[in-house]
C-alpha cells in the first residue's frame, strides 16, 4: 500500500460574521463519526485550522457563549485540506449589536439563529421611549454621576450605546412611561457597550426590556456568560483554574475580570489558587464590592479556619454594601447568603450585620437572578447610610477599617 | 411511609426525594375549599405535578434497571397530592400525601440517608405552587388550611437549600418547578415561613452543586393539562440525552450540561426559553448518569426557502445503521425528530418544480441540530 494513501488531511474553518468579531471567544469542537469529542479549542479570531487528521468523516461544531451552536459534517480526504465556512452574520440584526448576540447570555440569540423553531412571527412592539442615567455610589447614597445619560427609542431590535466610566461603583438607571424602573450594575471599566432591547419573555411576567452590558475583555465576558447560564462544562473548557488564577492575578489591569476569575475559582473549589489575591483585590479597589465578597467567601470556604476568620468575613460582607452592590449577580448571591450565615452565627445579635442583611434582603426581593450583572426592578435604590461609619460619612477621616458595631455608636452618628 | 424504593447494597448511593403537589384541598376548586385572602384566592389546582413525579419516578427506575446511575440508586421517597378528578398516576404504588408534616418527615429521612457518605448523591425534585419574595417558598398540600395564616402549609426552600449544603453528600442536585405569582401582600410584610432545615451557620458549599429553580408565571406557561410540566419534559429530555456528552468513549449525562437548562426548555416549547424562566446555580460539574448507547437528541429539518416544506417529502437515513424514516407532504412545519445521535443523510424530494431535490450529510448532536436543505 502506498504510504500516501492514508496521509492525514486537515480542516480549515472560516467564520463569517457581520463585522470584526476579533476577541470574542468561539468554541470549536471536532467529533469523530461516533460523536466522541477529539478536539476542543476556543479561538478569538474567525479562522481555525487543524492538521494531522486521519481521513474520514467528522463533525465540526461552533458554539458561542450566547448559546448559538452550529455544526457541519466534514469529510477529510487523504492529504487534502477541507474548507468549511460557517455563516453567523444572521444572528444579529445590526453589526453594532453583533457583540451582544455572540457573547451575552440574555439576548435570545439561540432562538434568533434557529428561528425556524419559533411558531409564527414575533410581534413587533411599538417604539418604547426611555431615559437612562448613570448613578454613582458615594458614602451610602446613589447620586447622579458626571457621566452623561441619554434617551433611547427602542424598536424591535433595540438600541446600543456606549459609556465611559471612571473607577467608581456605578449603576445604569433605565426608566420610561409605563416601563418599570430598572437598575443594572456596571463593571468598572473605561468603556462599556450596552444593548437595550425588548424582552424575549412573556409580556407582563417579566420586565419589558433586556439589557446586555459588556466590557472589551471578551474572555471575562464569555466566562461570566457561561457561569450565569449554568454551562459549567463549557466554562471549564474556556478557562481552567490556571487561567482564572491569572485573571485574578492581573487585577491591576481589569478588576472586573479579576472578580469574574474569582467567582470561577470559588465555584470550582480552587481555593488554593486564590492565595492572597482576593484580599488584595478587595484592598486595591475600595470602590468594588465584588472583591470584598470574594475574599469573604474564600475564607468561608476554608472550613477549618472559618471561626477564627469570622470577624474578617463579617467585616468584608458589610464592607461590600458600604461600597455599593456587587456588580455581578453571582456576587450578590454570595453576599446575601454570606450575610445570612454570619447573622445566624452571631445569633442575630450583631446590629451591623443585621442592618446590612436587611438592606441586602430588600434588594434580593427585587433582583432578577437570571442576569449576568446585578439587575434590580424597583422604583428607587436604597440608601446604605445606615451602615456607613460616622467618620466616613463626611467627617475628617476616611478610615473605613475602624467602625462602630454597637447601637450606641451608630445612634451617635 | 413515603419510601417507595430502597436498595440496601453497600457503597455510595443516589437518594431521591420527589414531591408533586397538584391537589390543594383548601384552595380554589379544592375538595375542602376555603375562602383565601387577596390574590391567594386565585391559586387553584394543578394537574401537571403528579404527572411530572410519575414520569421522573419511572425514568429513575429505568436508569436503575439499565445500570445507568454512576452512583447506584439507593432510595426514592415519593410524596404526591393529585388534583381532584385527575386520572390516577402510578397505580399500585403507595402514595403519601405531600402535606407539610409528611414533607418534613420524608426530607429528614432522605437527608439522613444522604448524610451517610460524602460520595452519596442527593437529588430533590419539587413540582407545585411556589411564591417568592427575597426567598423562594414552596406550597405543601395543606397550604391555606387556616386562611388567616396560610403560611403554615409552606416551607422556605431557599433556606432549606442553603442548610442542605451542610449534608455530607458532596453531590447535591435540586430541581424546583414552581408555578407562581407573587401576591402583593407578600411584598408588604416580612414573611416568616419555616424551612425544612434550620438555617446553616458557617459552612462551605458542597463540591458538586446543581440547583435549578424554574418558575412559570401562570398555569398555561407551566404545562399542558394532565401532562408532565414543560420543565419536567425538559429535564427528562436532558436525562435521555440532550445533556449528554462523549469525551472518553462513553456517553454520560453531566451536571455541567444539564445545568444549561434554557436550551432544553426551548426544545420543549420555544416560548419558555426566556432568561428569567429558570435560574441555575452550579458548582463543579460531574457526570451522574452513564448511557448504554448514543443519546436521543433533537434534529430539526427544514427547507430553504421555507415555502418548499409544504411540498417536500423529507427523509433521513443513519449512515452507520441504515435506520431510515420519512415524512410525506403536505406539511408546512419544520420536521422535528427525536432520534439517536449520529450522522445522517437528510433529503428533501419534490414531485414537481419549482423546487429541487436536495440532500446533505447532517450530524445530530446533543442537545439539538438543524438541517437546512437548499431547495432552489
Amino acid at each position: 500500500m502506498s504510504p500516501q494513501l492514508n496521509a492525514p488531511g486537515s480542516v480549515q474553518l472560516t467564520i463569517q460574521t457581520y463585522g470584526s468579531t476579533d476577541g470574542i471567544p468561539k468554541h470549536i469542537e471536532l467529533f469523530n463519526q461516533s460523536l466522541k469529542r477529539l478536539q476542543s479549542q476556543w479561538i478569538s479570531g474567525n479562522e481555525w485550522q487543524l492538521s494531522g487528521i486521519d481521513p474520514g468523516t467528522y463533525v465540526l461544531r461552533l458554539s458561542l457563549t450566547s448559546g448559538v451552536q452550529t455544526e457541519e459534517v466534514v469529510d477529510v480526504q487523504t492529504g487534502d485540506t477541507t474548507a468549511v465556512r460557517m455563516d453567523l452574520a444572521g444572528i444579529s440584526p445590526y453589526e453594532t449589536q453583533e457583540w451582544a448576540y455572540m457573547a451575552k447570555s440574555n439576548t435570545g440569540s439561540r432562538l434568533r439563529y434557529m428561528k425556524e423553531l419559533v411558531p409564527g412571527p414575533t410581534p413587533t412592539p411599538s417604539l418604547m421611549a426611555c431615559t437612562y442615567r448613570i448613578l454613582q455610589f458615594s458614602n451610602g447614597f446613589w447620586i447622579p454621576s458626571e457621566v452623561p445619560g441619554g434617551t433611547l427609542q427602542i424598536d424591535s431590535h433595540g438600541e446600543t450605546f456606549e459609556v465611559t466610566l471612571g473607577e467608581r461603583m456605578y449603576v445604569l438607571e433605565l426608566s420610561g412611561e409605563q416601563i418599570p424602573t430598572l437598575y443594572v450594575g456596571l463593571p468598572p471599566h473605561s468603556r462599556l457597550k450596552c444593548l437595550v432591547k425588548p424582552t424575549t419573555g412573556p409580556q407582563g411576567a417579566v420586565h419589558p426590556l433586556d439589557i446586555a452590558v459588556s466590557t472589551d475583555n471578551w474572555a471575562s465576558e464569555a466566562l461570566i456568560a457561561l457561569l450565569t447560564a449554568g454551562a459549567m462544562e463549557e466554562a471549564a473548557t474556556l478557562t481552567n483554574a490556571e487561567k482564572a488564577e491569572r485573571l485574578l492575578f492581573e487585577k491591576n489591569e481589569d478588576p472586573a475580570a479579576a472578580a469574574v476569575g474569582g467567582y470561577f475559582l470559588l465555584k470550582m473549589g480552587e481555593l488554593g489558587r486564590m492565595h492572597n489575591w482576593a484580599n488584595n483585590l478587595a484592598n486595591r479597589f475600595p470602590y468594588l464590592p465584588d472583591g470584598a465578597v470574594i475574599h469573604a467567601w474564600q475564607l468561608l470556604q476554608e472550613k477549618q479556619n472559618t471561626i477564627q476568620h469570622i470577624k474578617t468575613i463579617s467585616d468584608r460582607l458589610v464592607e461590600a454594601l458600604r461600597r455599593g452592590i456587587p456588580v455581578y449577580t453571582e456576587g450578590f448571591r454570595l453576599l446575601y447568603r454570606g450575610l445570612k450565615m454570619v447573622s445566624s452565627h452571631y445569633g442575630g445579635q450583631n446590629l451591623l450585620v443585621n442592618t446590612a442583611l436587611d438592606i441586602a434582603s430588600r434588594y434580593a426581593a427585587v433582583l432578577d437572578w437570571s442576569q449576568e450583572t446585578t439587575t434590580l426592578i424597583t422604583d428607587a435604590l436604597q440608601t446604605h447610610d445606615r451602615i456607613i461609619p460616622v467618620l466616613a460619612r463626611g467627617g475628617t477621616g476616611n478610615n473605613q477599617d475602624s467602625f462602630p458595631t454597637n447601637m450606641e455608636a451608630i445612634a451617635a452618628g | 411511609m413515603a419510601l417507595v424504593f430502597e436498595n440496601n447494597a453497600p457503597g455510595p448511593k443516589t437518594h431521591v426525594l420527589l414531591i408533586g403537589v397538584g391537589g390543594y384541598p383548601y384552595l380554589k376548586d379544592g375538595t375542602q375549599a376555603r375562602e383565601q385572602n387577596g390574590s391567594l384566592a386565585q391559586l387553584g389546582q394543578l394537574t401537571s405535578p403528579p404527572r411530572s413525579v410519575e414520569a421522573l419516578y419511572q425514568k429513575f427506575i429505568e436508569i436503575h434497571k439499565d445500570n445507568g446511575w454512576i452512583t447506584p440508586l439507593g432510595s426514592i421517597e415519593l410524596l404526591l397530592s393529585p388534583a381532584p378528578g385527575a386520572p390516577e398516576v402510578l397505580p399500585g404504588l403507595a402514595k403519601t400525601p405531600a402535606t407539610r408534616p409528611n414533607i418534613q418527615a420524608a426530607y429528614d429521612a432522605w437527608k439522613g440517608r444522604c448524610d451517610e457518605s460524602e460520595e452519596n448523591v442527593a437529588l430533590f425534585f419539587y413540582c407545585g405552587h411556589g411564591l417568592s419574595k427575597e426567598r423562594q417558598f414552596l406550597l405543601a398540600e395543606d397550604f391555606g388550611f387556616n386562611p388567616k395564616n396560610p403560611w403554615d402549609g409552606a416551607f422556605d426552600f431557599s433556606t432549606t437549600r442553603e442548610a442542605f449544603h451542610g449534608c455530607k453528600a458532596q453531590t447535591q442536585l435540586f430541581f424546583v418547578d414552581a408555578c407562581r405569582q407573587v401576591p402583593p401582600e407578600m411584598l408588604l410584610f416580612r414573611m416568616t415561613i419555616s424551612a425544612l432545615d434550620p438555617a446553616s451557620y458557617l459552612g462551605s458549599d458542597c463540591t458538586y452543586d446543581l440547583t435549578i429553580f424554574a418558575a412559570a408565571s401562570n398555569e398555561s406557561a407551566y404545562g399542558k393539562p394532565n401532562e408532565p410540566s414543560y420543565f419536567t419534559k425538559a429535564l427528562l429530555n436532558g436525562l435521555n440525552g440532550q445533556a449528554a456528552s462523549n469525551h472518553d468513549d462513553e456517553w454520560v449525562i453531566s451536571t455541567g450540561y444539564l445545568g444549561n437548562f434554557n436550551p432544553l426548555l426551548e426544545l420543549v416549547d420555544p416560548a419558555q426559553a426566556y432568561p428569567q424562566r429558570s435560574v441555575t446555580v452550579m458548582g463543579k460539574p460531574r457526570a451522574i448518569i452513564r448511557l448504554s448507547g448514543p443519546p436521543v437528541v433533537r434534529l430539526v429539518v427544514e427547507c430553504v426557502p421555507a415555502d418548499a416544506l409544504g411540498a417536500a417529502a423529507l427523509s433521513y437515513t443513519h449512515l452507520d445503521t441504515g435506520v431510515t424514516q420519512s415524512r410525506q407532504p403536505p406539511n408546512q412545519k419544520p420536521w422535528n425528530i427525536d432520534l439517536e445521535a449520529g450522522i445522517y443523510e437528510v433529503q428533501a424530494q419534490f414531485a414537481q418544480p419549482p423546487y429541487l431535490s436536495s440532500k446533505k450529510k447532517k450530524s445530530a448532536v446533543p442537545p439539538s441540530s438543524t438541517a437546512k436543505l437548499q431547495c432552489l
